[in-house]
């Protein structure tokens, strides 16, 4: 049940009548939200339920022997039981074929001649997402951070909320919790934020990420019938494409959120603006970055074990964290570029103080960039080979379309870019709400209607429906 | 019970942009402004999609209905699909014959049903004509009117019941005609992206209804032929509801006005002709909406063969060649029925 499918819209007019016809009662309400959850995500394979429920009455009990133990030991236990049963179950579905593949292939590299044993498996949606934010529920409890719920109905509506689900943002229980126990309201101000975050959140997807995907497809096809440059916005449309589409889903799943009474977390604050890698990852799929941060960095020493035990754990983290990403080599590739990216800069002490003012934004601004698409490069191809190509073919040989793709990408990147380029100035995500009533409303009426207009129609599914 | 207020977004850096909540605001107002903005995007593009769409059966749809106003009064009528619209030239039929003539073809997909809307338009703005020669491509007779195309017919909501040919639609194929009338943005997605791509806008129309072509494209030719071919393969010769509906309104409007009425096959690609089986097909399909009509109506069945750079695609032709085809359709038509 894809955001952008009428069967969608039905569901969620039907989920909030519900919800809101039976307003008086904050338990009734919890049930028909949990309810309308399982069915959104039996929509997608009603085998995985089992799967997500499995997960939900383990991570359950876990917290509840974690809180109750006295004993550390018996605490940190429990505590592995949980990082197994989640890790156990993400390896087997995402992982088992990757590692065997893998295994096969170093094994024949070695002269040896392995059988295969690849399994027919299929990955259940959002896998990455929930168990991620189950095990932070579990490593909270452990941490002290927060109780234990006794609510099995809390905490199962907690796993499985709808709107972020599939693919996020990953919720913290710390945050989410306490709203399930409070009472819920909708003001006007928040179903005015609501209905902004949904309309630029299918903006973002329809709009932007749908048409560009239409360009990256065909260039990343075929890269051999494309020029230097038109590989170059290839890149740079896939860099939209990403954004559109993540960015996009995570605004909608907010807004949708929002339209219940709840606060999901901000999960991007314009990471096309950044100027170094730790700006980029403060700003984009925060709720993911800050996971890592929280319960692999720290984990691992953080900074507290010296300068090289900090570099290793920062390459070791986002080598993980390119790998929650997918099972191919690739995304490893790429995990482990953005860990070196971050010691780089660390080690020669990038930005100096004073650097991000002024006019000495620009030059950082513009290095970033560039690592950050040479590291999209890396994400979107379809294998190592194709990495080398596109890097040996960069060049500025044009041919006859090469106006035709400029004039494409400038056609759907630039209302994306001036508006966002508005909120950077700002500093202000929701800057459209600084504008009079006129403008904002008028902005927000073109937004639905280049959307429709314009809009890819045979609309692609959400990319990160595959991690 | 508390209840719960979303925190302020806090950022840990300096830099990095947050989000300030909305201050109290009229929701309804701002509702009903970013509506009127979407509507008078929607009428926008409606005006510009009338005059510069790219989707040229929907601008010949249009054009040609609205020329049944515009156009004087003319002895001789075409109806039909685009074959006719790009192959029968009135000024060259007026030489040629001393008839006047008016081409009022328009496109397959509104089958015959479209050519008795047509006629009962022109009847009633200028009365009838003293001929109707109407030319459809063989495989129009098992099409189904494309209901999306009467939102770009001209005339008051529900025309399409208030005919002699009535079309009796699902409520969902009338709400698919309102999005194709009234809501373009939505209906001309596919054409509103093209348009983003510049390209050259090719629609001509003369005064008389001829719709010139002047280019060939043989490649064009050579896949349709194949793609006839193989289609015929795959289908019995059969006639459509909407065209029996259409072919028998006809029948009635010829009665009650008395116009001589004429049926012409299209032009056709050598490929296609060679065909036996192809041949047999096209023969046993006209048969079939033969039989449908009255002994008034007057059947032709004559082939007309072009080479490849001579026509657009397999069934029409190219302007240069156009008017030596209404010729030789003029004197068909007259040597039966003078």
């Amino acid at each position: 049940m894809l955001f952008n499918s009428s069967i969608f819209f039905a569901f969620l007019a039907i989920s909030l009548l519900l919800y809101y016809g039976s307003f008086k009662f904050r338990a009734l309400q919890t049930w028909i939200l949990l309810g309308a959850s399982y069915v959104f995500y039996g929509f997608w394979d009603w085998r995985f339920l089992a799967l997500i429920l499995g997960s939900t009455v383990v991570d359950y009990l876990v917290a509840q022997r974690i809180q109750d133990s006295g004993d550390n030991k018996a605490r940190r236990r429990w505590l592995w039981v949980s990082m197994a049963a989640n890790l156990g179950v993400l390896s087997f579905f995402k992982y088992f074929n990757f590692f065997a593949t893998s295994a096969t292939d170093l094994l024949l590299l070695l002269g040896m001649q392995p059988s295969p044993m690849t399994l027919e498996i299929i990955l259940p949606v959002g896998i990455s997402f929930y168990t991620f934010q189950t095990m932070s529920y579990t490593i909270d409890v452990y941490r002290g951070k927060m109780p234990a719920t006794r609510s099995f109905r809390d905490f199962a509506l907690f796993v499985a909320f709808f709107p972020q689900l599939v693919a996020g943002p990953i919720e913290r229980a710390s945050h989410f919790i306490p709203q399930i126990e409070a009472k819920r309201r909708l003001s006007i101000t928040q179903l005015e934020e609501a209905i902004y975050l949904i309309v630029y959140g299918y903006f973002l997807k329809v709009f932007l990420a749908d048409n560009l995907g239409v360009q990256v497809n065909r260039i990343f096809e075929d890269p051999t019938k494309f020029s230097g440059l038109e590989l170059g916005l290839g890149v740079i449309a896939f860099a939209g494409q990403i954004y559109g589409d993540f960015a996009g889903y995570s605004s909608i799943a907010r807004g949708v959120a929002r339209l219940f009474g709840f606060d999901l977390m901000v999960n991007f604050r314009l990471p096309y603006f950044a100027i170094d890698p730790s700006d980029f990852w403060r700003r984009w799929h925060i709720s993911l970055s800050s996971w890592l941060r929280d319960y692999l960095y720290i984990s691992l020493g953080g900074n507290r074990a010296g300068k090289v035990a900090t570099l290793r754990n920062l390459v070791l983290t986002m080598l993980l964290g390119g790998l929650w990403h997918g099972a191919a080599w690739n995304f490893v590739i790429w995990g482990l570029y953005h860990g070196v990216l971050l010691v780089a800069y660390r080690l020669i002490g990038w930005p100096k103080k004073g650097w991000d003012e002024g006019w000495r934004r620009w030059p950082l601004w513009a290095l970033m960039t560039f690592f950050t698409l040479i590291g999209w490069l890396i994400f979107r191809a379809t294998s190592v080979d194709q990495i080398l190509y596109f890097l040996a073919h960069f060049s500025l040989e044009t041919s006859p379309n090469t106006t035709k793709i400029v004039g494409f990408l400038a056609i759907y990147w630039t209302p994306v870019l001036v508006f966002e380029w508005i909120q950077h100035r700002r500093r202000n995500l929701w800057v459209i709400f600084e504008w009079p009533l006129v403008v904002r409303a008028v902005i927000l009426g073109l937004f639905v209607a280049l959307t429709i207009a314009f809009g890819q129609r045979d609309s692609m599914e959400f990319l990160y429906f595959q991690f | 019970m508390n209840v719960f207020s979303p925190p302020e977004d806090k950022v840990t850096h300096k830099d990095l942009p947050r989000e300030v909540p909305a201050r109290s605001s009229r929701l309804g107002l701002t509702i009903l402004i970013a509506l009127a903005t979407l509507i008078a995007f929607n009428i926008a593009a409606h005006q510009f999609l009338k005059h510069n769409g790219t989707n040229r059966g929907y601008r010949i749809l249009t054009a040609k209905f609205d020329l049944v106003e515009s156009a004087p009064k003319a002895d001789t009528l075409f109806l039909g699909d685009s074959s006719c619209n790009q192959g029968l030239m009135p000024s060259v039929w007026e030489e040629h014959t001393g008839e006047s003539a008016l081409n009022l073809c328009t496109i397959g997909d509104i089958t015959t049903v479209g050519d008795v809307w047509m006629l009962e338009r022109y009847i009633a703005e200028h009365g009838a004509p003293k001929r109707v020669v109407i030319m459809h491509v063989y495989d129009v007779w098992h099409r189904h009117v494309n209901v999306v195309l009467l939102g770009k017919i001209p005339g008051p909501w529900g025309y399409w019941r208030e005919s002699f040919a009535p079309l009796t639609l699902k409520a969902e194929q009338e709400f698919d005609i309102f999005l194709a009338r009234y809501f373009p943005i939505w209906a001309e997605n596919a054409t509103l992206k093209r348009m983003l791509r510049p390209k050259i806008n090719r629609f001509e129309l003369w005064e008389d209804g001829f719709m010139p072509w002047y280019e060939p494209r043989p490649h064009s030719v050579a896949r349709d032929s194949r793609g006839h071919l193989r289609l015929i393969n795959k289908r019995k010769p059969r006639l459509s509801h909407t065209n029996e509906l259409g072919l028998e309104a006809l029948d009635q409007l010829q009665e009650k006005h008395g116009f001589a009425l004429h049926f012409v096959r299209s032009p056709v690609s050598e490929r296609m002709a060679a065909s036996p089986k192809w041949k047999a097909f096209a023969t046993e399909v006209t048969k079939k909406a033969e039989g449908h009509t009255e002994s008034n109506a007057t059947w032709h069945h004559e082939f007309f063969v072009f080479p490849p750079k001579e026509m657009e695609n397999a069934d029409h032709i190219i302007t240069q060649v156009a008017d030596d085809f209404t010729k030789r359709v003029a004197d068909i038509v007259l040597e039966k029925n003078p």
